[in-house]
């Protein structure tokens, strides 16, 4: 087995500072069958395709999480502000007067100020 | 290709010695398919969650997960390739004994579906506007008898075609056309009478067609079937007027796109609107908006269009390319058979996979009229796909016995069996019935 | 591909075919995809682009409640049922459901409503609250719907239901603080505009979403305090009550600030049934829709315009005759019998119009309305005091009313000398009230508000809103001082004892004739009363006007509008905690 020298000489003095080292690069004449070849390639795409799937396919399935979040969020509002509502109702003047409370209360029938 | 060049120069000796030994399959039967299933199987996880979530709304239901449908593909998935592996390594002989039983047994299926469906209406068969296509078999999921069917055609008429075409009697009105064609009524009967399934029903006539073909029926015969298969047809769109409509819509053509879910051409409309959307490279994986629901059958009958705006001009002609290259090796091996029933059986894989890219690509893109079939390999739908990949691992079987160099020449396959030593005469005279 | 196909052969022709076929396919496509690839993106736009609009939310509005904010109007979602009668296959079961759970907001004739088959769409029932549209949502009714809006609900019921207005049907304020700050109400809608699935989930997908919030509306706080709008409306109601006076209306404000503190209108009606109302009269907030002629309290403003300019004092002397002539009229006095020489102190507890035409003429040459006394009375009423000009006040439908000009032809000397009694003039309570602060509080001229500030989202932060710009020395102090206890001496000359002890009360009684078709008439008259109270006489703590009418009705400021001030003012001297002196 002969080693042949590549047909792009590239100097490696381009890149290395170092003076006289191994500036001749060898390729080998180690070759794959077609097939092998094929499904070696068909793989690598299949894996790349993979990976580029997992990080952007998941979008839609986001949109909807954030869509049912959404849904959650209008649902408490209104479940707040109902019972906003329902707290002014109970606290307005006609219910806290009219309460068990207020009618057991009677007028004062003197009152005294403190001189300053 | 180097492997059949070194091959021919190696076999060229004896003719028994050729056919007898089998040699390396064609691996291109396996990598092309291969390829197809996971670029489903990709499309189906982009477009799966779309899909439960479409169907969650529709039903009101939490039942499909995201994951839902990438999982159930992968499981066919399985098991179609288990089928493939299966018939790429069951002796072919026993597909050509039981031949007959298995025609019956997809004969059967499809009576008693018939029967349960729409005479008992059961629950187990799956109808839906009176058309009974499935058995629904809960967890384990639904079976399409017609599949069945179909496979049992090809195996029965290979064999009883090479017969024929061994005994020269291809052409015969007797004792070839009138039984086969007694046959293919029968299906058609089950399947486009009964089912109300014009797609299957055409793929079937496609595999009769496609074995014919290469069994080399003379082009007299072909043309008084083709009028007659003709003439059938038109005779099932006017006795089932919703293919009438179908056709309607059809030729209504790209001028009449409709964007309300009741029309007819609600669903084709969108088919060419996810198409074309798509442009040349597509939106990109997991950006389909047309697989959000708007689409009808998105990830069985419409995949095509779903993948069309996914990938776009470019990856829709690699898809295309793809099948073409598979249909075509299936050609090329059906071709280098010597031996008449391999050769047909092959034709008739063939017939079948053609048929249904065909049919599925030829609706989506708004040529020809909605047929409801699925595109192989890459739809979802286990029945289909197990039943796609079986056929085709009786090819990939079929294709270590390919014969490649001067012998397999058309005015062999009169009497080419006798290389087999099924103990007929090596040559016989021409018209001569050996077994008759 | 290397196939080795024959030429001739069946699969040849076959493998020829399944090209063609292939080619043609793909031709296609480039059409589809290429030359028409614009036409498909449109129809897809058309279809999947969605522009939702993201409601804001109305303001809601405060009242007072001694210092901090309570609410008053808020927004409640509530939800009309509808029903789509061709899939509808229950209709017992859902007729039942909807009686049982919305009672009486369930439209009549449910049967009726869902034979119609063919039409649709038909509404169920309205205004339906959220616990019982969850109730009807678990039954699980099928071909039912439930469409969501948004309505005002008033947890004070009617309090102060002109100052509020209410929201018309098509989300737009009507009358009172509603229509005046509507635009501050709304706020302003948000648009989504994204690409979408079928079900109109917006979808992260594409290049055009637009996602801009909507801006909700202010909340507003008004400067009604609801215990003393509450207690007016209250002693107003009983005033009517007792006075048979159809009519009546209560304006209280800061002297010290300008800010209405209440304004009670009877009738009135509730808001939340607006469209229930059979007279529209009932929606005007009359203290400042609805001028009139204000009658004899307007001569504490005259006094304090004679004041000021020096020409008399309280202990001034002019000889009253019980009628004065002015021109070619003679004016005479109401009551009669306190005629010689008395002092105006005299003439405005007895409310004497001699006294007042005669400041008038002081005012001229002496003895004359001239010219420059009624120049001068315009100045102060008219640019000074701002009677006869819109207040400003944050509330719709302001009315400007009426003071004519000296230089009009109609301004002669009888106009003015009927406008030193309040007559002639046409004003609204808002524009009296706010002279008369500005006459008894040192002189300084607020501009009457209602509106305090706002406050945050959820009303727990209180925002006040910067003070409008106030105009001091109006009148002299000295004057304001002395008209201070001019009033206050009018009100205790009769009415001392209706007072507490110990707290500095003053009020001025106005009983005025009204005109109808241009005449002034004798059996209709409108009883006005005008006073302020506090713990001591340097700062008046509340300005009150009362003002009670009717059709046909001769109603008087002492013995109908008086009491009603008495009773507000006397309840007013506990809510604001005030301390007697002396």
């Amino acid at each position: 087995m002969s080693y042949q020298r590549t047909t792009q000489f590239s100097s490696r003095r381009d890149s290395n500072w170092n003076r006289n080292q191994n500036t001749t690069r060898f390729a080998s004449n180690i070759k794959l069958g077609p097939v092998t070849h094929t499904v070696l390639v068909a793989l690598m795409i299949t894996v790349l395709g993979l990976i580029y799937l997992t990080q952007a396919t998941r979008a839609t399935g986001y949109d909807y999480e954030a869509q049912k979040i959404d849904s959650q969020i209008a649902d408490l509002t209104t479940k707040k502000t109902d019972l906003e509502v329902e707290n002014a109702r109970l606290t307005a003047l006609d219910n806290v007067q009219n309460s068990s409370v207020a009618r057991q209360m009677t007028s004062p029938s003197e009152t005294s100020y403190i001189s300053e | 290709m180097q492997t059949a060049g070194r091959l021919s120069s190696r076999v060229s000796t004896t003719a028994r010695e050729i056919v007898q030994r089998r040699h390396r399959p064609d691996y291109q039967i396996a990598l092309y398919m291969g390829l197809l299933m996971l670029l489903g199987l990709i499309v189906m996880y982009a477009i799966g969650p779309q899909r439960a979530h479409v169907l969650n709304n529709a039903y009101g239901t939490d039942y499909y997960t995201s994951m839902y449908f990438f999982i159930k593909q992968t499981v066919s998935l399985m098991l179609a390739l288990a089928t493939f592996i299966a018939l790429a390594l069951i002796p072919y002989k026993y597909l050509k004994k039981y031949a007959v039983k298995i025609l019956f047994a997809g004969l059967g299926t499809c009576v008693l579906l018939a029967i349960m469906g729409n005479l008992m209406h059961l629950p187990l068969a799956q109808c839906s506007l009176g058309a009974c296509r499935w058995f629904d078999l809960g967890p384990l999921g639904s079976l399409q008898p017609a599949e069945l069917l179909k496979f049992g055609l090809l195996v029965f008429t290979a064999g009883f075609l090479g017969m024929r075409l061994q005994q020269g009697k291809v052409n015969d009105l007797h004792r070839t056309l009138i039984p086969l064609g007694a046959l293919m009524l029968l299906a058609a009967i089950l399947v486009i009478g009964i089912q109300k399934d014009m797609g299957t029903g055409i793929a079937m006539v496609a595999i009769f067609a496609s074995m014919l073909m290469v069994a080399g029926v003379s082009r007299k015969v072909g043309v008084v079937l083709l009028g007659t298969a003709l003439a059938l047809g038109v005779l099932m769109i006017i006795i089932a007027p919703h293919r009438i409509e179908r056709i309607i819509t059809f030729l209504d053509g790209d001028t009449n796109d409709s964007m309300t879910v009741d029309d007819a051409n609600y669903h084709i409309t969108h088919a060419k609107i996810a198409i074309g959307s798509g442009g040349a490279f597509g939106v990109g994986i997991g950006n389909s908006v047309q697989a959000t629901g708007y689409l009808p059958e998105a990830i069985n009958d419409s995949v095509f269009a779903i993948m069309g705006e996914t990938f776009g001009f470019v990856g829709l002609t690699v898809i295309l390319m793809l099948f073409t290259a598979l249909l075509l090796r299936l050609l090329k091996v059906a071709d280098h058979l010597p031996d008449p029933w391999m050769k047909l059986a092959v034709a008739g894989v063939f017939g079948w996979l053609g048929s249904h890219v065909i049919l599925n690509v030829a609706a989506m893109i708004g040529v020809f009229p909605l047929t409801g079939i699925t595109l192989p390999l890459l739809s979802f739908g286990g029945t289909s796909m197990i039943f796609i990949a079986g056929a085709l691992g009786l090819a990939f079987q079929l294709s270590r016995y390919t014969v490649h160099g001067s012998l397999n020449k058309e005015s062999n396959y009169e009497n080419p069996s006798s290389r087999r030593g099924l103990g007929r005469p090596r040559y016989a005279s021409r018209g001569s019935t050996p077994r008759a | 591909m290397q196939l080795d196909l024959k030429k001739g052969s069946r699969s040849y022709q076959l493998a020829i075919l399944i090209v063609i076929i292939m080619a043609v396919f793909v031709v296609r496509l480039f059409y589809l995809q290429v030359i028409k690839h614009g036409y498909y993106v449109g129809l897809a736009n058309n279809e999947q682009l969605k522009q939702l609009v993201i409601p804001a939310k109305r303001g809601e509005i405060y009242a007072m409640d001694g210092t901090s904010p309570v609410p008053v109007v808020l927004n409640e979602t509530v939800y009309t049922v509808f029903a789509d009668p061709k899939v509808i296959t229950t209709s017992k079961e859902i007729i039942d459901t909807i009686q049982r759970v919305a009672g009486g907001n369930a439209r009549p004739n449910l049967e009726g409503l869902l034979a119609k088959k063919e039409s649709r769409y038909q509404i169920l029932a309205t205004k339906v609250t959220r616990k019982q549209a969850e109730l009807m949502k678990n039954a699980n009714l099928k071909g039912i719907g439930f469409q969501e809006e948004s309505q005002r609900v008033y947890p004070e019921g009617q309090l102060a239901a002109q100052t509020l207005g209410f929201v018309n049907s098509e989300g737009k304020g009507q009358y009172g603080i509603e229509e005046a700050l509507n635009d501050r109400l709304t706020g302003q809608d948000g648009l989504l505009q994204s690409v979408t699935d079928v079900s109109n989930v917006p979808l992260t997908i594409g290049n055009n979403n637009i996602n801009k919030p909507a801006k909700n509306g202010d909340n507003v706080v008004m400067t009604v305090d609801r215990n003393i709008q509450a207690y007016s409306e209250k002693a107003l109601a009983a005033g009517l009550a007792r006075t048979k006076a159809t009519n009546g209306s209560v304006m209280v404000m800061d002297p010290q600030s300008g800010k209405v503190l209440a304004m009670a209108n009877l009738p009135t009606y509730s808001p939340a049934e607006f469209n229930k109302v059979q007279d529209a009269a009932a929606f005007n907030n009359s203290t400042i829709t609805a001028p009139y002629e204000p009658g004899s309290d307007v001569k504490t403003l005259t006094m304090a315009v004679g004041l000021d300019k020096g020409v008399v004092g309280p202990n001034s002397t002019y000889n009253n005759t019980d009628s004065i002539k002015v021109e070619d009229r003679t004016i005479s006095n109401a009551t009669k019998g306190q005629t010689g020489n008395i002092t105006f102190q005299h003439a405005l507890n007895y409310s004497l119009n001699t006294g007042f035409v005669t400041v008038a003429e002081r005012l001229g040459d002496g003895s004359n309305i001239t010219l420059q006394a009624r120049n001068t009375m315009y100045d102060y009423f008219h640019n000074k005091f701002g009677l006869g000009e819109k207040t400003g006040i944050e509330l719709a439908n302001e009315a400007k009313g009426t003071v004519i000009s000296p230089t009009d032809e109609d301004g002669g000397a009888v106009r003015y000398s009927n406008m030193a009694f309040g007559q002639g003039l046409d004003v609204t309570m808002v524009q009296v009230c706010t002279a008369f602060s500005t006459i008894i509080n040192g002189g300084t001229q607020y501009k009457p508000t209602v509106l305090a500030g706002t406050t945050n989202d959820d009303g727990s932060v209180f925002t006040p809103a910067p003070a409008k710009p106030a105009q001091s020395g109006v009148i002299s102090p000295d004057a304001s001082n002395t008209i201070r206890i001019m009033v206050h001496d009018a009100r205790s000359a009769f009415y001392a004892s209706s007072d507490r002890k110990g707290y500095y009360i003053g009020g001025k009684t106005g009983t005025s004739q009204t005109l109808e078709n241009g005449k002034y008439v004798d059996d209709q008259t409108v009883g006005t009363y005008l006073g302020y109270g506090g713990d001591s006489q340097a700062t008046p703590k509340y300005v009150i006007m009362v003002q009670v009418s009717g059709k046909h009705m001769n109603l008087a400021g002492n013995t109908d509008a008086m009491p009603i001030f008495t009773d507000i003012s006397n309840w007013m001297i506990d809510y604001m905690k005030l301390q007697p002196k002396g």
